[in-house]
């Protein structure tokens, strides 16, 4: 084994929760509680979960240069991102693949840059690198903040009481500073309307001393611990990419369907290389695939049509919100289209596959936001 | 759990009863419980020859496939159907309406290889999961 796990400041608190911990990006996180995975996948979907997500990263880049920076360096126009507003965008390499996929928040006087748990420090070496001729300090506040995700349907009404935010006033992927409050008075926080399930939700950072206070809080308020296998099973569902799976060092985000982070009307590192792969046409495209039958294609899982190779599975798990498999996967661009069909080699046995159309799930919005206004 | 007495066990977390030349499998209350929620299990036809160490079942959970190995050599004569239908039965009794499946064994050395009840709950003690 390598080095030693970390651990967030809700480890202990897992573990004495009936948590199965796993290794994932040098922590040790829980990926179930004793409720089981299709149960807090129901959860979430119908109530409300609550996810230590401390193992992520976050960068705060200050300084006069700070916008032009992060243009620099993100695929996403920055400069364009309205105060108060959240973007999703790319860390590209010259050649256009990615080294991580982030969430921009444009405050007034800073940007935080909310980025993979695997890109702790190799995200912050590349902007310190990449952005080194640009007037800006870049502040490593991974450590120093606790990172809790709010999700489900009853998120808002379950967070309204904990918070002098107007949640109802927050919209989706927008951002305020607010107090959270804490059994011993306010603490100082930012909220983001934002989640990584298809459910509405909420993100909430804040100094890590009051971690376990604040968790115990929404615990007492009726959230539920989710672990790390329903997240991943209701970011599948919901057809959200996975640094790692989706798109890596060797797949370009216009393979993966990314185009809503990328802004190649302006310069960036691995711009040319994505406007030279958008006029070429790119040789393969990320899909959905329905699955015929109940057993699982799962990530690296081989696609063939005859004997030709076509591709390969990405993310694949079973839905317990679908009742059956549901699996992402590059194919070859020319079988990319809804409707086309071939096969998934499941360790030997082919079972037919059929393109299909993402996100599986998407949720009913409700007409009026809820959270009160 | 109840682990039966009269049953071995292997390293991989299969069990497994001989009654004369008939073998019947399943996966422990250890493996049950590492696996998570089961959703499907994918049994062997009636009639197949499988060898030690093949794999003669996948068991589907929520975040990952099991897979079941042979631990002796021979044909499957019988597969638990009822399981097709309601894969839960496997995590709530693994060693009784779990079964997965039976074999009519040829050579049943390997049985004798495998670890009684005493021995297997030692090697939990030392072995980590998976």
């Amino acid at each position: 084994m390598g080095d030693a796990l970390k651990s967030t400041p809700l480890g202990t608190w897992h573990e004495a929760h009936g948590a199965r911990m796993v290794p994932f990006a040098g922590f040790s996180m829980p990926v179930q509680y004793a409720t089981g995975i299709q149960e807090e996948v129901r959860l979430v979907r119908n109530e409300c979960g609550l996810f230590d997500i401390s193992h992520m990263g976050r960068l705060v880049v200050r300084g006069a240069a700070r916008v032009e920076a992060c243009d620099h360096v993100l695929s996403q126009n920055v400069g364009r991102i309205p105060e108060g507003a959240i973007r999703y965008a790319l860390v590209c390499t010259p050649e256009g693949t990615v080294v991580d996929d982030v969430l921009v928040y444009r405050g007034r006087d800073a940007i935080n840059v909310v980025i993979n748990a695997g890109g702790r420090e190799a995200d912050e070496a590349w902007f310190r690198e990449h952005a080194a001729r640009f007037d800006i300090s870049i502040e490593n506040v991974s450590d120093a903040q606790a990172m809790l995700a709010l999700q489900g349907p009853r998120s808002a009404d379950l967070l309204q009481p904990l918070t002098d935010v107007a949640l109802g006033a927050l919209k989706y992927y927008r951002f305020t500073e607010g107090g959270l409050r804490g059994p011993k008075g306010a603490v100082p926080a930012m909220i983001s309307r934002t989640g990584y399930t298809g459910e509405d939700g909420f993100e909430l950072f804040f100094p890590v001393a009051h971690a376990r206070p604040i968790w115990e809080a929404l615990v007492a308020a009726g959230a539920s611990p989710i672990g790390l296998g329903a997240r991943d099973i209701c970011r599948t569902e919901a057809g959200m990419p996975l640094y790692g799976h989706e798109m890596n060092l060797e797949i370009s985000p216009l393979e993966a369907g990314l185009d809503f982070g990328i802004d190649l009307e302006k310069p960036f590192v691995g711009r040319d290389a994505l406007v030279r792969q958008k006029r070429a046409g790119v040789a393969r495209r990320l899909v959905g695939l329905r699955v015929e039958g109940k057993r699982v294609p799962r990530e690296q899982c081989p696609l063939v049509l005859g004997d030709r190779p076509v591709g390969f599975v990405t993310s694949g798990t079973y839905s317990p919100t679908l009742d059956r498999p549901i699996a992402m996967a590059l194919v070859e661009s020319a079988l990319a289209r809804e409707g086309e069909e071939f096969e998934a080699d499941l360790r030997g046995k082919r079972v037919p596959v059929r393109v299909d159309g993402l996100p599986f799930y998407s949720r009913k919005r409700a007409k009026k936001s809820p959270g009160g206004q | 759990m109840n682990r039966p007495d009269g049953a071995r066990f292997s390293k991989s977390h299969e069990w497994a009863v001989l009654k004369g030349d008939q073998l019947t499998l399943g996966i422990t209350d250890f493996a049950v419980e590492h696996l998570g929620d089961i959703v499907f299990v994918d049994l062997p036809e009636a009639g197949r020859d499988v060898s030690a160490g093949d794999t003669v079942c996948e068991i589907e959970s929520v975040k990952a496939v099991g897979e079941v190995y042979a631990p002796v050599s021979g044909t499957v004569t019988e597969v638990n159907r009822g399981l097709a239908d309601d894969p839960a039965a496997l995590a709530s009794d693994p060693f009784g309406k779990g079964w997965l499946v039976r074999m009519r064994v040829g050579d049943a050395s390997g049985y004798a290889a495998l670890m009684d009840r005493a021995s297997y709950e030692k090697h939990l003690e030392t072995a980590g999961p998976g």
